[in-house]
């Protein structure tokens, strides 16, 4: 059995004595992946663990059975599109593309280029100068320049970033036609509904742990069906909270100083039966504000889960 | 189909080139090499025949040896070494280059050539001029074109220490400047040791052998044999350095 096109096994990585990546294992194969976390979560990190830019600090990470770091044999079978906009301005996008492609010492690069080219939308600018492009230019030429040598494996940090809805429908539809041909994707994205349609199965990664992976609809169901709290003020907290605790989609409450939070299990059925108890209650509803909506704090729950 | 022109090195060194030359700094470096021969105009222009006059030698140990050889060969090879990898390193521009199936022996190597091969185009014609000046014609001229040699090859040493150092530390420039100032300019002249350590002293060597008459003419103080041996060590030593250390280039996060 050939090796699989990525494998991670209890990968590390830390700068000092900051833990970027933590203890991480997976293997990647056919299709599209998605890995999902926070800014400053690690995935960047780990991203340039698979591409062979950082060394591991513990563990191992391998391409196609081949360690990734120093090794730049790797290179003809990955593509890399990085999350920074570093490409030369003074090229046009063609050049640009071109140059990749004779750096991979492909046989017939101007056809390369043309068929990369193509396949993100980008010839009627591609004799523009880089440094004229939009966000969303700029990022589907270093697409393309990662496509050029139909890599086997293709690693895509936040590629979505500045694209407009039509780009990235566009951007899509290559994505998926190269998963469709058997290649290894993996695309990382701070914006769990940015995978939908696109990610078959979702890796998640929470302050540099592998906090849960999975069919991003599991995942989806994950992260909208945890508990939710609410902060509520209201004209008698203490009545309102004894209310309260009738209700099934109340899983605790507790009173503060002029305060009274709320944890619901079912954030709709909570939110459904707030106004009926209150009315009930005869108590006057002076705010309701759930608390933990940051990202954050959805990915710290799959974390203690 | 992969011809020379098409190889990774020929689009490496193209794209290196265009990156020296498309910013500013290209004609700063031109204006610094125009120095040496716009003082030797100045000089010669305003002075007088009489005993204050200075010989043809004279003058050019002056412009060579007290102009060039100090600043503006280290200086414009300090520029551009440290320029071919800092900038694109910075900025994250290195990465699709290194995101290639080359050799980094490969990179390395047409980078430090590149920059040498810059640095000489630069520095060489100024010598030329400036000995055409000085000598006020071909006087002399073996003179010039001997330390002409001398100074292509401390190109090729200054470039490939530059760009070693330049994958070591984020303050190239500034690193690269104290070595000048600090090594070449004063430690290295003190000690009989540490001129076999010294570009300054392999480009008087060099000069000197190939200058012909007078013998000594740049007082070099170690023998062109072992300055042939120290400064090929040096230059191979720093060029397997900076291709080692761009082996582990690691991508640094913004963290």
């Amino acid at each position: 059995m050939s090796p699989p096109a990525v494998e991670l096994r209890g990968a590390s990585r830390w700068y000092g004595n900051v833990v970027a990546v933590n203890d991480v294992s997976f293997t990647l194969g056919p299709g599209i992946t998605g890995l999902l976390g926070p800014n400053g979560a690690g995935k960047s990190t780990l991203l340039h663990l698979m591409a062979g830019f950082l060394e591991p600090s513990a563990g191992e990470v391998t391409v196609e059975g081949r360690p990734a770091w120093k090794n730049p044999e790797a290179y003809r079978a990955l593509g890399l599109v990085p999350e920074r906009e570093a490409v030369p301005g003074f090229l046009s996008g063609r050049e640009f593309v071109l140059v990749n492609a004779r750096l991979q010492r492909l046989a017939d690069a101007e056809g390369a280029t043309d068929r990369a080219i193509a396949a993100v939308d980008l010839a009627a600018a591609q004799h523009r100068k880089i440094a004229t492009y939009s966000k969303g230019m700029r990022q589907r030429a270093k697409v393309a320049a990662a496509l050029v040598h139909e890599p086997r494996i293709l690693l895509l940090d936040e590629p979505f970033n500045g694209m407009d809805p039509g780009q990235r429908m566009h951007t899509i539809e290559v994505l998926r036609s190269l998963a469709a041909g058997g290649r290894t994707i993996l695309i990382s994205s701070h914006i769990l509904e940015e995978l939908h349609h696109l990610a078959d199965s979702v890796l998640v990664l929470v302050a540099g742990r592998l906090a849960a992976s999975g069919h991003f609809r599991e995942i989806r169901r994950l992260m909208t069906d945890r508990p939710h709290t609410f902060t509520l003020r209201s004209s008698d907290d203490r009545r309102l909270a004894a209310a309260l605790f009738a209700e099934p989609s109340v899983a605790g409450a507790e009173l503060g100083s002029g305060l009274l939070t709320v944890r619901a299990g079912d954030r709709g059925a909570f939110a459904r039966a707030l106004p009926r108890v209150a009315q009930g209650a005869g108590v006057r509803l002076l705010e309701v504000r759930p608390t933990d909506e940051g990202l954050e704090s959805v990915f710290s729950y799959l974390v203690q889960r | 189909m992969t011809t020379l022109a098409t190889s990774p090195e020929a689009v490496m060194a193209r794209l290196t080139l265009r990156q020296i030359l498309a910013r500013r700094r290209a004609l700063a470096l031109a204006a610094l090499c125009a120095l040496p021969v716009l003082l030797a105009l100045v000089s010669r222009a305003g002075e007088t025949d009489g005993p204050g006059r200075l010989g043809t030698l004279e003058m050019l140990l002056q412009v060579f040896g007290g102009l060039i050889v100090p600043v503006v060969l280290p200086l414009v090879a300090l520029v551009i070494g440290t320029g071919v990898f800092g900038a694109e390193i910075d900025d994250g521009t290195a990465l699709f280059v290194l995101a290639k199936p080359v050799a980094r022996w490969r990179i390395v190597l047409t980078r430090v050539l590149v920059a040498a091969a810059a640095t000489a185009a630069l520095v060489v014609p100024c010598v030329l001029l400036s000995g055409l000046v000085a000598a006020r014609g071909w006087d002399h001229w073996g003179v010039t074109t001997g330390f002409a040699a001398g100074a292509a090859v401390g190109a090729l040493l200054y470039c490939a220490i530059f760009v070693a150092i330049s994958l070591v530390t984020h303050r190239a420039l500034v690193v690269g400047l104290g070595y000048v100032v600090m090594w070449e300019g004063m430690l290295s002249g003190l000690f009989g040791g540490t001129r076999l350590l010294s570009v300054r002293h392999y480009v008087a060597a060099v000069a000197d052998r190939f200058s012909g008459t007078p013998p000594e003419m740049f007082n070099a103080q170690i023998s062109p044999a072992a300055a042939l041996v120290m400064g090929t060590a040096v230059g191979v030593g720093a060029t397997l350095y900076a291709i080692r250390r761009l082996r582990r280039f690691e991508v640094r996060e913004a963290v």
